[in-house]
């Protein structure tokens, strides 16, 4: 920020990218941990927001300050002048929760916003991108085991057991890890994994 | 029919909504239902604004307090349908409790001292707009005491009760259930006071929408699901299959859950209750209008709304008996 002190933000059990990124945007971040008092830690810092992520169990303890003290950082859900809309609704579906105090600067609020909101937005597509792999790795292991079993009931070539598999998702419309998984289970071996 | 997202938060009241969906009284009444567990209150309110729920387990003062205008002008929420009644207890640290059964005289004595010395109780509920607050208020009050000026008053979320209470930072908490029961099963808490054996109005959860959703089919089909749901959990031979099903809901034991369900709750401080532990048979339903009056009496006492607050109004905005009537009972 140019001018003036920076914004101080408190991030309540936010991870350490995410105190880097709003650090690198100019803000000065205070990061607390969910079990710490809050109470406390607003009174003593007066931080001009509070950034934490909208499942955090603490959102009601900072419910408890907005209402206690309409100086203390407000939620910005329902608080914003309107013209943020589309940036306050982005935040709310990308998992992040905002309070601030009433008297930020507009252009502060918005920046502070969209910094913790691509974080999150990131986070979360970093996650999927992980389960996705993970799933298919399973996927796979699965399918092999179904092969091997195959191979074993059947006598068929890997090839050949392959392809069996292939023909009875085809005829039964559904996947080959679904019919290995099924396969697996009916002969009592396969843990279904999640 | 669309498919509605129901939120609720890891209660044992949030039993008819688990419920409904095991037994398939959603799908008997041709709606697809998914439950969102979620975390606070904050997040229940949040969720219902930006319609990402459409309806949810949720505390009665909430959509009131969205009435009145405590949550800013475009939280617009209402409810026709409560729950339950009763569910809450207040648990003090056993020590504290201790002392409270020696006599009110010396209880009292120990919380002004506590204060003298710059070091006040802390008592918590869940959220500041709750009956769980002004349950609490209440029996601070009828101890003698002030609850705004002898202590302090705070918010913890129920699973951290456990932490705030083992390092010092609360002496006590009103909440719902499991939370009381955990806290005497592990030792270091005891009840001291129950809403059931309160005389105060029974109004707890409600299932709260966005008032554009109160007149939808999905709605009134999901109030349908709701109500048989509460008619299968008021039988006594089906406690066993509810916590069953409820245990993986709410993440705490068999044993954590029952004594919510089956009059096993003990409070040694209070006379036996007339009625059950929480109440969640059909008397309950209709939205009482005069519950929410006396809410919105303890919010503006605890200058939460403004003094002059229209509180006829707000309430027939927040409690809408009129869409319960239709939908359950001319429907």
């Amino acid at each position: 920020m140019s001018g003036g002190n920076p914004a101080r933000v408190l991030l309540v059990g936010g991870d350490a990218a995410l105190a880097a990124a709003l650090t690198s945007a100019g803000y000065s971040i205070v990061r607390a941990a969910e079990e710490d008092d809050l109470y406390a830690l607003v009174e003593r810092d007066k931080p001009d927001a509070v950034v934490v992520a909208a499942e955090s169990p603490s959102r009601d303890v900072l419910e408890h300050l907005a209402l206690l003290n309409r100086k203390h950082p407000q939620p910005v859900l329902l608080f914003h002048d309107g013209s943020d809309e589309a940036v306050v609704r982005r935040a709310a579906r990308a998992g992040v929760s905002a309070y601030v105090a009433l008297d930020l600067p507009p252009a502060v609020l918005r920046s502070l916003i969209e910094v913790a909101t691509l974080h999150f937005e990131q986070t979360r597509a970093l996650r999927q991108e992980l389960s996705r792999v993970q799933r298919a790795q399973a996927e796979r292991r699965l399918i092999d085991a179904a092969k091997s079993r195959v191979i074993q009931t059947l006598g068929l070539s890997e090839n050949d057991a392959y392809k069996h598999l292939q023909v009875q998702a085809m005829n039964g419309r559904r996947s080959i890890a679904d019919v290995a998984r099924e396969l697996l289970g009916a002969q009592g071996a396969g843990n279904e994994e999640d | 029919m669309k498919k509605i997202r129901l939120g609720f938060v890891r209660l044992c009241d949030a039993a008819p909504l688990v419920v409904a969906q095991a037994l398939g009284s959603y799908a008997r009444e041709k709606v697809r239902v998914e439950l969102v567990p979620l975390a606070s209150w904050s997040e229940v309110r949040d969720r219902l604004i930006v319609d990402d729920v459409q309806a949810a387990h949720c505390l009665a003062g909430i959509p009131l307090a969205a009435q009145a205008g405590v949550f800013g002008p475009q939280a617009r929420l209402a409810t026709a349908f409560t729950l339950n009644h009763y569910g809450n207890a207040i648990t003090l640290a056993t020590s504290l409790a201790g002392i409270l059964r020696s006599g009110k005289a010396n209880f009292v004595d120990y919380v002004r001292n506590r204060r003298r010395e710059g070091r006040p109780l802390a008592l918590a509920s869940v959220f500041p707009i709750s009956k769980h607050e002004y349950e609490l208020r209440h029996w601070v009050a009828s101890l003698g005491l002030d609850p705004g000026t002898d202590m302090r008053l705070v918010v913890v979320p129920p699973p951290e009760t456990a932490r705030a209470m083992r390092n010092g930072r609360i002496d006590g908490y009103c909440v719902g259930e499991p939370w009381n029961t955990r806290a005497i099963r592990e030792g270091w808490g005891e009840a001291v006071s129950t809403s059931a054996a309160s005389a105060l109005p029974g109004t707890e959860k409600v299932l709260a929408v966005r008032e554009e959703f109160l007149d939808t089919a999905e709605h009134a089909a999901i109030l349908r699901a709701l109500a048989s749901a509460c008619e299968w959990l008021c039988d006594p031979s089906h406690v066993e299959p509810a916590i069953e099903l409820l245990a993986p809901y709410v993440g705490r034991s068999l044993a954590e859950l029952r004594p919510s369900f089956d009059a096993s709750f003990r409070c040694d401080f209070v006379a036996p209750a007339r009625v059950p532990f929480v109440r969640f048979d059909r008397a309950v339903h209709r939205p009482d209008l005069a519950h929410g009056g006396w809410y919105l009496e303890q919010m503006r006492a605890a200058g939460q709304i403004e003094s002059d607050a229209d509180v006829d109004g707000i309430c027939a905005r927040a409690f809408r008996a009129d869409v319960h009537d239709r939908h359950l009972i001319d429907g």
